[in-house]
């Protein structure tokens, strides 16, 4: 029931790319590879594969999910999120997991494609002459 | 049963409260023999997530901020968890189990309690007065933050005055310079945040790089943690750590403490004598180990009650502009103390603080969304991420018998019993956050920004775990007095969160910090 076009339409269904807020344009999931990280993490995870084939099933079969509209696709996951909502949120979590981790979304949100460390990040630093005005009023703290 | 060699002291923990403890009374009583014991481990290489692509997943998994959540991930090699039972508290236990404690995983905002702080009922009629003030503390809170190594700037005017900080503040970022003028705009006040991260080099660890996730731990040691801290200060001083030992139960013979029963990494079951046990295990940790060990069973008992946690409001305003992201450390880059003091007309006693933090890492930006899939998440998502204000309202919370810890009728595989809290929100600290949301609407509206998202009460705030083995002269109404000494049994001392009485609006790390010093010097003069 887990064919690589049902699973590319489903992880796309969760995270769809295109063009979003700010002028950015973000990539679908099955273009960073979500769709196979997807599968391979069914292998060993019932829970998982068995809210899968419940998709596949509500949809009236792998190939009726991947023909139908992207509206469709995402009001038949609404209703299969309402039926078993822990299952479906892994689901979710799974997919935004590695679809965040790829370098060519973090990219496409104009943030670096590396781990924080060991580069960490510029930020300049504090200039105190923000404070004048908390200054000028002086001490506030209640004297007890 | 292996019986160990008698120790003069055995501490209980190597949290912020434990460790200061042992480093102070072993340099005031170089003599005594003292022993720290920790149910968890040293970090390894200061392996943590942030070099490694998985970063971000992390947080969620095995360096998840809960120890359930890291239960559920399996677990994490270095912190001990045990489950906490939260199904009937909206707000869920956050901690570290691990030599260090929760320094490890912290955020290191590091802010002093106030002078009125200590005197909450003679000056407002709520909470409790501690048996203890302010400058009875100053002291301490300066040894303390000499010892930790802060950065931050003297001179805020919302405070007694401070020595000067050891290193210059953090950088508050681009969002910090907006938010910082929108509080200048409506003349209130706000201050750089003392942290206890290095803005230089301090005490042989290097400056932070504004990596951004303290939260799975500093991997370049630049975050203070008492593993770096105390823990190496004490042992040069002779103190032991012995790490992955869980004590089961405190032993008492006639009303006086006679050592310690804990289980080491096999599992093997050890006999500790010692004259004098101090307990430091947390706000969670403490009364459960004091439950298992037969005390609090008088039903007036005050032990497990008065959980206090600080609840927190998030205000985000959205902006046109870039700004940072998830730069700099995640925990506050200022505060305003404008509404911490009482005024009744607001409708609620005492106050609360704003602090003005950081973005999360895309994924946790992602999953908190509601939806967390589809077109629009990913549209919420790019709007927010690198262009909000995170706005944090952290609220007093005052003291309720209702809100506790107790222990249940089953054993975990640690070998304590099962432990559950209970904590609801009271009809003050609502009517504080419904205030404080129109004061952020006003802070985010004089900054520019174009929509405001409001998240109250995160689940996953549990940071503060106190008040649940509280300090007073009286024996009827709190369970320790003012040097932190257990008034059912001789020979046993708390000194860590679960003593403070109140916890006014701040972080409680340093006044933790501060009053285990305070209490160990006072125990060093007692047994000179
Ligand atoms: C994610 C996070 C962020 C935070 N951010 C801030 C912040 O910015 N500023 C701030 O001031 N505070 C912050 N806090 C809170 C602060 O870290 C804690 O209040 C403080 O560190 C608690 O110190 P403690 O000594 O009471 O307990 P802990 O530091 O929790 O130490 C308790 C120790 O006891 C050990 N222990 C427990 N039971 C046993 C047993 N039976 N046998 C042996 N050992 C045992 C534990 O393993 C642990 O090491 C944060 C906490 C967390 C979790
Ligand atoms: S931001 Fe600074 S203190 Fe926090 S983990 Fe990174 S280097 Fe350490």
């Amino acid at each position: 029931m887990t064919g690589e076009a049902f699973m590319a339409a489903l992880v796309d269904s969760i995270a769809p790319g295109g063009r979003v807020g700010h002028g950015l344009a973000l990539p679908a999931a099955s273009l960073v590879g979500c769709d196979r990280n997807l599968a391979k993490a069914l292998a060993d995870n019932r829970a998982l594969q068995v809210l899968v084939d419940s998709i596949a099933r509500q949809a009236g079969g792998t190939s009726a999910f991947t023909r139908s509209s992207a509206q469709e696709r995402h009001a038949l996951l609404e209703a299969v999120q309402s039926e078993s909502p822990q299952a479906f949120t892994g689901l979710v979590a799974l997919t935004l997991a590695h679809y965040y981790a790829q370098p060519q979304v973090l990219s496409a949100l104009h943030w670096p494609a590396r781990p924080p460390q060991p580069g960490g990040h510029e930020l300049p630093a504090f200039d105190d002459s923000l404070l004048k005005p908390v200054l000028e009023r002086g001490a506030i703290w209640r004297r007890c | 049963m292996a019986k160990q060699r008698p120790v003069d002291i055995v501490i209980v923990g190597t949290g912020m409260g434990g460790a200061a403890f042992a480093w102070q009374l072993s340099r005031l009583a170089p003599n005594l023999k003292i022993l720290c014991l920790e149910r968890g481990k040293w970090l390894k290489d200061r392996d943590m997530p942030a070099a490694s692509a998985g970063w971000q997943s992390a947080a969620f998994g095995q360096w998840a901020t809960s120890p359930n959540a890291r239960l559920a991930a399996g677990g994490n090699p270095w912190s001990a968890d045990y489950a906490i039972d939260d199904s009937e508290s909206p707000l869920k236990p956050l901690m570290w189990n691990g030599v260090g404690g929760s320094s490890v995983n912290w955020a290191a905002h590091f802010p002093r309690l106030k002078p009125s702080d200590f005197l909450t009922r003679r000056l407002d009629g709520a909470g409790v007065d501690w048996p203890y003030s302010y400058n009875d503390l100053e002291p301490f809170y300066d040894l303390n933050d000499a010892m930790t190594g802060v950065c931050g700037l003297a001179g805020d005017p919302a405070y007694p005055p401070k020595p000067q900080r050891a290193m210059p503040p953090l950088p508050i970022g681009r969002a910090g310079e907006l938010a910082a003028q929108a509080f200048n705009a409506l003349g209130w006040h706000w201050w750089p945040v003392d942290a206890a991260i290095n803005t230089g080099p301090y005490g042989g660890r290097q400056a932070c790089n504004n990596c951004g996730p303290c939260l799975q731990g500093c991997m370049r040691g630049a975050k203070s943690s008492c593993d770096l801290t105390y823990l190496p200060a004490a042992m040069a001083n002779g103190v032991e750590v012995r790490s992955g030992c869980i004590v089961l139960r405190v032993t008492i013979k006639n009303e006086r403490v006679t050592g310690v029963t804990y289980a080491d990494e096999d599992g093997s079951v050890h006999e500790q004598p010692a004259s004098h046990v101090v307990v430091a295990a947390n706000g969670i940790g403490t009364p459960r180990l004091l439950f298992a060990s037969g005390l609090g069973r008088d039903p007036n008992s005050v032990l497990g009650r008065h959980l206090m946690m600080h609840p927190v409001a998030y205000a985000r305003g959205l902006f046109d502009d870039d700004l940072d992201g998830p730069a700099g450390p995640v925990g506050a880059a200022l505060y305003s103390h404008e509404f911490y003091e009482t005024d009744l007309s607001r409708g609620f006693v005492r106050g609360f603080q704003i602090q003005v933090t950081r973005e999360n890492s895309p994924l946790a930006q992602a999953l908190r969304l509601s939806p967390a899939w589809g077109p629009l998440a990913q549209r919420d998502l790019a709007e927010e991420f690198r262009h909000s204000i995170v706005l944090m309202i952290v609220t007093e919370d005052l003291p309720d018998a209702e809100n506790r810890v107790t222990v249940l009728d089953r054993m975990e595989p640690d070998g304590l019993p099962a432990v559950k809290m209970r904590y609801a929100l009271s009809e003050n600290t609502k009517a504080m956050i419904d205030w404080g949301y129109e004061r952020t609407s006003e802070v985010l509206r004089a900054a520019g920004a174009r929509r405001e998202i409001r998240a109250p009460l995160p689940p996953m705030t549990g940071w503060h775990l106190l008040g649940t083995a509280r300090m007073g002269d009286d024996p009827r109404s709190s369970f320790v007095d003012a040097c932190g000494r257990c008034h059912e049994v001789s020979g046993l001392q708390i000194a860590d969160g679960s003593i403070m009485p109140t916890v006014g609006a701040v972080n409680p790390g340093s006044t933790i910090g501060a009053m285990a010093l305070k209490m160990a010097s006072e125990l060093a003069e007692e047994l000179a």
